[in-house]
């Protein structure tokens, strides 16, 4: 199971991405590549769900877009965290928090 | 959340699509770019580089159709362009589109009509202050043949004094009318009604200047003030706002006009004038029934407890006068709630009608649901394009249904349209038996139930289909896409169940309209006792201050009728103080000299019998003119003088009723006793003549038996108002505006009023039934040709569908009677199914028509017996078109074209 990349809900996806766009402005790809590294390869990001959520965090004010050059010159669109992005993160990361602590203890005590 | 930037974001992807659809096309390109470059810089080809972006990026369409699901507004733009994709296909097939809207506009329109005539009469709240609290109080003689009776005048002052559940009680009558007196204008008539003071505050209106009555004035001689309504304000007074304390001359009488009543005040007739009705204690009146009296409940008193209270006061009165209320009479007192009084009468053939248009909506669904079917060949194709495109199945289930609501949406508008018409047409022509007809009219109500009734049908016809077809079976279906589509064995059974269930419906529309129309016959072929063609009839009524009782009013008739004999045209003419069907009756008893039948009955206070009829005087010239048969004796001539021997004319019905085995010539009968009265004088009339019984209230009620008297001999000065009947030579509408100036040229205060053609006058006196004749017709033929257009298609769509099968079976020699059969065959099938539904079901509905039926049963065989035939015979008729098609296809052409 931990060898298959699995796939992200809907709003935990949201959280990644907020974290990700939280060091640094970032395109698609980045985003993607970003969230592989820090789960180990355990999220694979598709570009089917990756487009929908930046598209309607973009509409909810979390983050802004706008057309940039990449390292290697191509343009590319950069997504970047806005201060009620900042506040959504810290916001679903102590909801993160609290459910897995909650989670766990559950698991742990059926074990 | 914050919603600016999504209101922001939702402005911006309305109205700046474009701009926004090539920015995400652009990123998603870019996308792909990225993912390009980092591949090949883990050392792939171009080529590879490309194909491993693609595998893993999926299809670009794909991801900017889940982008456009998740934009604000996109439930909006996926309406929108459901929506232009809907009616791009309805473009596409007018035909279709037409049909569908048509059928579907007829079916709202009559049924927002007729909800509006059932909202207006029945559903709407009386215009009074608590009007659930009113209700009228009748008397009963049961035994007496008179299930319900006006009170008498001391009975009113009783029931004032003695009952417990009223608040307040008042007496009034309205079928009186007065001349209006003015000095420029032609003098006109007026519809008058009298009430005691009671009445308006009972009812809980405020006059909108003035006063209404007070307690003062319905006292004899303090009685000459008048309320008026507003039309009469406006028209007569000219809307004076100073017009209380005006005098007006009614009947050449002064009234001080008192108050104005707000406008759309309607009770008991829409009355143009009020005035107060003076009851006097007179005890000998307690057998003269003329009063309507109303009352409003105490607050927390029942219905059912005033009807107790009633029952106990029918009692009371029952021991105080028992000469009056004998114990066989029958006598009792019971209530009615207002509400229940109005619309009693009108109820059963509204809620029938409101039935028949709902049956003809479900059948224009039905119909609408088996085209969508029918064409389901060709969207099969589509829809599974669509899903293979990436189309979940709850979206093409959505805009197939969107489809079906812009189909319904577009029939409701034009269905408002047809709506509005039809309430046009009810209220010119059937206001006279609608109560409030005023009423009906296309307010919100009435649009929030025609939409309604879009919405669900669009849901009804649009969800079978919706199902149907997007059940995901692409591979099926591609794999059909290049042959006809078969829609299916399931298809098919869900096309014979509609058809079939329009024929049972449309067969209940059939036998009810069938009753009607058999019912409506036996009723027109009702001998009224008179001939209503080339008759003209107009009414006068003379006041008695300038014409006082006695000599001055048969003169002036008689006078009038020469004077309109020897006009051009008119062949004879005649008066009487109650034309049959013309809305007069007056009733009285009549005593008779020798007979002791038991139909009539006695009076401690007179030593004769009596027999309650229709009471009634006339001219010379009156029979003629009717031509109601003189039976036996002689009719009325100028001879019958006042001073002549008292003479009378019986009908048939009171002369075998009275004396069935003597001859009623020379009998005596009286109606009126002179002298002292502790020894009463009858006055005698002979009987000279016997005459046909006559229809005098309407073709359905047979009536009483009748007396008339010569109005130079009436009594009581009763006769001074009289309709005038004149035979003419030819269309008798001419002659009116003629006899009018002679009347004039007599006399010019003197109001002519009620000018119909006889013909008017029965047509209007069967105009409820009339009225659900017409509706339950059209509706029954709307549905039954909806139902053979339903079996058509389906015959003609299996004919389609089965036209490669058929070229096969007649290349290998199926002669064109047995394709026929076969065709014609399912058609009957469904036709059979289809009819013994119907019958069953109309078996058991039928006796919900009883009120609407006149000497038809319910379960009348003709009707049970033609209207089946005919049902089959047209459904034969209707698969016979495409069967015949059938058979002239070319095998050759068919087999080469797969």
């Amino acid at each position: 199971m931990t060898d298959q990349p699995t796939e992200l809900l809907q709003g935990t996806l949201d959280m990644l991405i907020l974290n990700t766009l939280a060091l640094a402005p970032l395109h698609g790809v980045g985003i993607a590549r970003r969230i592989e590294q820090v789960t180990r390869g355990t999220f694979l990001v598709k570009a089917g769900s990756l487009f929908p959520a930046l598209h309607r965090m973009e509409e909810a004010g979390w983050v802004s877009s706008a057309w940039s050059e990449t390292d290697t010159g191509r343009r590319a669109r950069f997504y970047r965290l806005s201060p009620a992005g900042r506040r959504q993160l810290e916001k679903e990361t102590a909801r993160w928090g609290r459910a897995s602590l909650a989670v766990n203890r559950a698991l742990g005590a059926e074990s | 959340m914050n919603l600016f930037p999504k209101i922001q974001s939702l402005f911006r992807n309305l109205l700046r699509r474009e701009r926004v659809e090539s920015e995400l096309d652009l990123e998603v390109r870019s996308y792909a770019e990225l993912l390009e470059e980092e591949n090949m810089s883990k050392g792939m080809s171009p080529e590879e580089a490309r194909r491993a972006a693609r595998i893993e990026m999926g299809g670009p369409e794909q991801v900017k159709e889940q982008v456009r699901g998740t934009r604000a507004g996109a439930w909006i733009e996926t309406v929108w362009r459901d929506l232009r994709s809907g009616a791009r296909m309805l473009r596409k097939n007018p035909g279709f589109a037409t049909t569908a809207i048509l059928t579907l506009a007829l079916g709202i329109g009559a049924n927002t009509a007729v909800f509006s005539v059932v909202r207006a009469v029945l559903l709407s709240s009386l215009p009074y202050r608590q009007p659930e609290r009113l209700v009228n109080i009748w008397g009963q003689l049961t035994a007496e043949g008179i299930p319900k009776n006006s009170f008498s005048e001391p009975e009113f002052f009783d029931l004032a004094d003695a009952n417990h559940s009223f608040e307040l009680v008042a007496a009034y009558y309205s079928n009186s009318s007065a001349n209006l007196g003015s000095d420029e204008a032609e003098p006109q008539r007026v519809t008058r009604g009298l009430a005691t003071w009671a009445l308006f505050p009972l009812l809980g209106v405020q006059p909108i200047l003035g006063h209404t009555f007070s307690s003062g004035e319905d006292q004899p001689g303090h009685d000459h003030v008048a309320v008026i309504s507003y039309g009469l304000w406006r028209s007569f007074f000219a809307g004076d706002p100073n017009v209380v304390g005006r005098t007006m001359r009614m009947n050449n009488r002064p009234y001080t006009v008192t108050g104005v009543l707000p406008e759309g005040f309607d009770f008991a007739g829409n009355n143009q004038v009020w005035i107060p009705l003076a009851p006097e204690r007179n005890p000998n009146n307690r057998g003269n029934h003329s009063l309507n009296v109303i009352g409003r409940l105490k607050s927390g008193v029942t219905v059912a407890q005033a009807s107790a209270d009633m029952t106990r006061f029918a009692q009371q009165l029952a021991r105080e006068y028992p000469a009056y209320y004998g114990k066989s009479s029958g006598w009792g007192v019971f209530v009615v709630p207002l509400r229940e009084e109005l619309v009693s009468q009108i109820r059963p053939a509204l809620l029938i009608l409101m039935a028949a248009t709902g049956i003809v909506l479900l059948i224009a669904c039905a119909n609408i649901a088996n085209l969508l079917l029918a064409r389901g060949s060709a969207r099969e194709k589509e829809m599974a394009v669509r899903a293979s495109l990436g189309a979940g199945q709850g979206r093409l289930i959505r805009q197939l249904l969107t489809e079906s609501l812009l189909l319904s949406l577009t029939g409701c508008a034009v269905g408002l349209a047809f709506g509005e018409a039809g309430m046009m047409a009810i209220r010119r022509l059937h206001a006279e038996i609608l109560p409030r007809v005023g009423k009906v009219e296309l307010d919100s109500t009435v649009l929030w139930f025609a939409l309604a009734a879009a919405v669900f049908t669009g849901l009804l016809f649009g969800l079978a289909p919706a199902i149907h077809f997007c059940r995901p079976r692409l591979h099926e279906a591609m794999k059909q896409a290049g042959r006809e589509g078969s829609g299916g064995r399931r298809g098919q059974r869900i096309r014979n169940l509609l058809v079939v269930s329009e024929i049972a419906f449309s067969l209940l529309l059939v036998v009810g309209a069938g009753l009607t129309i058999r019912s409506f016959y036996r009723l027109l072929r009702v001998d009224p006792g008179f001939r209503t063609d080339r008759i003209l009839t107009l009414r006068m009524t003379l006041p008695s201050v300038t014409y006082p009782t006695g000599p001055a009013v048969p003169q002036f008739f008689h006078q009038l009728l020469s004077r309109i004999r020897t006009m051009p045209g008119v062949e004879s003419a005649g008066a009487i103080s109650q034309l049959p069907m013309g809305g007069i009756r007056s009733s009285g008893s009549v005593f008779v000299e020798n007979s002791s039948e038991p139909v009539l009955q006695r009076t401690p206070l007179l030593p004769y019998a009596y027999i309650e009829t229709d009471q009634i005087f006339a001219t010379p010239g009156y029979f003629e003119t009717m031509k109601t048969p003189l039976v036996s004796g002689r009719s009325f001539t100028d001879r019958d003088t006042a001073t002549a021997l008292r003479v009378v004319l019986v009908d048939t019905k009171f002369a075998a009723s009275v004396w069935p085995a003597r001859n009623p010539l020379q009998q005596r009968v009286c109606i009126n006793f002179t002298g002292d009265p502790k020894a009463p004088q009858p006055q005698w009339a002979t009987v000279v003549g016997v005459v046909g019984h006559v229809h005098n209230e309407s073709l359905e009620v047979e009536g009483r038996g009748q007396a008339y008297f010569p109005q130079t001999q009436d009594p009581f000065g009763d006769s001074r108002g009289m309709f005038v009947a004149i035979r003419t030579a030819y269309d008798p509408a001419t002659l009116a505006n003629s006899v009018r100036a002679q009347v004039l040229s007599m006399d010019r205060s003197e109001p002519v009023y009620a000018v119909h053609t006889m013909d008017e006058v029965v047509a209007a006196s069967v105009e409820q039934p009339r009225l659900s004749l017409d509706l339950l017709g059209l509706f029954a033929g709307l549905a039954f040709a909806l139902a053979a257009i339903g079996v058509y298609g389906v015959i003609a769509f299996t004919v389609s569908q089965r036209k490669h099968e058929l070229g096969i079976r007649m290349a290998l020699g199926a002669q064109a009677g047995a394709i026929r059969r076969m065709m014609i065959g399912q058609g009957a099938r469904l036709a059979a199914a289809g009819v013994a539904v119907g019958l069953a079901g109309a078996w058991y509905l039928a006796r919900y028509m009883a009120p609407l039926l006149y000497g038809v049963e319910t379960r009348d065989p003709v009707t049970f017996l033609v209207v089946p035939v005919l049902l089959i015979a047209v459904t034969l008729v209707a698969s016979w078109i495409p069967a015949a098609r059938a058979t002239r296809i070319n095998p050759i052409e068919t087999l080469r074209h797969q």
